[in-house]
């Protein structure tokens, strides 16, 4: 009963937020959220249409949503950060802020998406080193991803401090870093989609 | 950790959903406690062994390594 409420509550906040959202035309974020709903919810939405009811909230949903919350907030939290250090180095000279912050929630909700799917699905069907190596390759992407931010940032320091164009940040953040952030964020994707497809398939890998 | 699970649940003719219901789980939560890939608090262990008529230590065994 008290789940009940909870999500009789959410949905009503959600279709306000929605509409809202609607209001300050931002139709490709309620596209984004209504699939990430969707996506996630597909299993609730066809126990509620199958059997009119939830499926139960057991321990194993509840700390994978924890988990997956947690990991979102320390994203948010971080990309929050670069975001504003990126805004007040103008490094969005043209693009309204609107749009930033719009593009920042979407990607938020996508980290949340593919978090859940890791700890609900993926992370049960990976061994030792698999899990190993996905952990070696997020940290590398975060990392690479924070240098791109923080070099632009020193390129325009430094630029702007002694007077001259500097070479070295330029080159890091503009082809190393972006370069070593496609080849983790690959290395990661991979092993993701091994996981999933054991789930789906209950295939085991080799 | 092992289980020993799926025969219990065979020996008294359960179905995975109907396990799932008795304890209050989803059926997914069964799988992958049956598949050794999710370890399960000691309240939901002991309301499994208690469904499955058995002692925990019956049905989790934990591996030495």
């Amino acid at each position: 009963m008290k789940i009940r409420w909870i999500l009789i509550v959410y949905a009503v906040i959600s279709i306000l937020g929605l509409m809202l959202l609607l209001s300050r035309e931002n139709v490709y974020v309620v596209i984004a959220l209504v699939l990430g709903f969707l996506l996630l919810g597909h299993r609730e939405l066809w126990s509620l249409v199958r059997y009119r009811r939830l499926p139960v909230i057991d321990e194993r949903v509840r700390n994978n949503l924890t988990s997956a919350m947690r990991l979102t907030g320390g994203f948010f939290f971080i990309a929050s950060i670069v975001l504003i250090l990126l805004l007040r180095f103008n490094v969005f000279r043209d693009t309204a802020t609107g749009l930033i912050i719009s593009g920042q929630l979407v990607i938020v909700g996508i980290v949340y998406v593919v978090s859940y799917y890791y700890y609900d699905r993926v992370r049960p069907n990976l061994g030792e080193r698999a899990t190993h190596w996905l952990k070696i390759c997020l940290i590398t992407a975060g990392l690479s991803l924070s240098t791109i931010a923080l070099a632009i940032v020193l390129h325009n320091l430094i630029s702007a401090w002694f007077g001259f164009e500097d070479a070295f940040f330029f080159i890091l953040g503009l082809l190393v870093a972006p370069a070593v952030f496609a080849v983790s964020l690959l290395g990661s994707l991979a092993v993701f989609i091994k996981g999933l497809w054991v789930s789906f398939t209950g295939v085991e890998q080799a | 950790m092992k289980t020993r699970m799926k025969e219990c649940r065979a020996r008294l003719g359960l179905t995975q959903e109907k396990l799932a219901e008795i304890v209050g789980v989803r059926r997914e939560t069964i799988i992958f406690l049956e598949q050794g890939k999710y370890n399960p608090s000691l309240k939901l262990a002991h309301n499994i062994a208690r469904a499955l008529e058995a002692g925990i230590e019956d049905i989790f065994i934990l591996n030495d390594d």
